[in-house]
């Protein structure tokens, strides 16, 4: 009888070590689920947008005036990812974040680019791209914890890759 | 029998709920550029203004007018503007330039009229590409020279042209 309660309390620890996430589960039949599906997953999180700004300096254009690129200027804006990119994971993004995508992009200017500095203080302008971060995982679910006397399901088995990076995206800013 | 069930219980259950890591690094950004305009295009004002003459719309939104000047700097100096045609209304300056990449220095471009000087632009260094800067008639009337300073320097190519806007067609 004491050897039942003693592992009684083990096998609870045990599963808040192992199950962080998981550990607030009500101890009830009708438990929530708490891991997805079995199979293979992906996700992004905390996503953010900002300015890639290109290696060319900035132009400060004064109230009033127009400013126009003559379809010469071009800079090459690199992201960085960690841990790499592979095709699995651009075609994740591509369809979730952005479709152009990338870890670098040249742009150039098109020779429409033109922008007119409509307020009454000096503005800029600067050849750059809409950069993206973000994090992502992709794991598997490959089997249910449970636990047999209650048949709730407690948890999850997975493995997961993370990448955090920095993005370009194509397009004129 | 029972502890043996206990520890093999307690086994299936650390490895079924185990995680790999993941790690993560600051993120950085690199950037690089590559601009050769000035040794692939026109270096002098002639070439220039050529080449802006050749353009079916330099600017968006306006259609070329009269030709007003051209002209080199090299350091800070000015190009004359022909203030002998007269200017529609709604005529705006549209001084098209290049520089020389191979003398990276910032430089400013304006407009002048009996010394009162009007900033249109300025450029943190010389990129080497070329750009226009319009800036509408109504606000330095009747401007005398391009005011150009590339100090100590710095070498740039303009050429000045009228140019209208489209709704008065």
């Amino acid at each position: 009888m004491k050897l039942k309660r003693i592992t009684g309390v083990i096998v609870i620890l045990v599963m808040l070590l192992a199950c962080p996430s998981v550990a607030h589960a009500a101890d009830t039949d009708i438990a929530p689920l708490a891991c997805p599906e079995i199979g293979h997953h992906q996700n992004v999180t905390n996503h953010t947008s900002f300015f890639m700004a290109g290696s060319l300096g900035k132009f400060w254009v004064s109230p009033g005036v127009t400013y126009t690129g003559n379809a010469s200027h071009s800079t090459t804006v690199t992201g960085t990812v960690y841990g790499g990119a592979d095709a699995e994971f651009l075609n994740f993004v591509r369809a979730n974040v952005a479709g152009s995508l990338a870890t670098s992009h040249t742009v150039k200017e098109s020779a429409t680019l033109s922008w007119t500095n409509t307020s009454n203080t000096t503005k800029w302008v600067q050849l750059g791209v809409r950069g993206h971060e973000f994090d992502y995982s992709r794991y598997d679910i490959v089997a249910h914890c449970q636990r047999p006397d209650l048949l709730v399901r407690y948890g999850c088995r997975y493995s997961r890759y993370g990448e955090t990076g920095r993005f370009a995206e194509r397009g004129d800013v | 029998m029972a502890a043996m069930m206990v520890v093999l219980f307690l086994l299936m259950l650390v490895m079924g709920c185990s995680e790999s890591e993941s790690s993560d690094t600051a993120p950085q950004v690199n950037s690089t550029g590559s601009v050769s305009d000035w040794s692939q295009g026109p270096t002098t004002p002639e070439a220039l203004k050529a080449y802006v003459l050749s353009e079916e719309q330099p600017v968006a939104g306006f259609r070329l007018g009269a030709f007003l000047g051209m002209g080199e700097v090299i350091g800070e100096g000015t190009i004359s503007v022909d203030t002998s045609i007269p200017l529609s209304e709604h005529a705006a300056y549209s001084v098209t330039f290049l520089c020389n990449p191979d003398r990276n220095v910032p430089y400013s471009i304006g407009m002048q009229k009996d010394g009162d000087e009007r900033l249109m632009g300025y450029e943190e260094g010389c990129s080497g590409s070329l750009a226009s800067l319009t800036m509408p008639s109504a606000l330095l009337p009747d401007a005398t020279d391009v005011v150009i300073n590339a100090e100590p320097d710095g070498q740039v190519i303009a050429v000045v042209f009228e140019v209208i806007q489209e709704e008065e067609q």
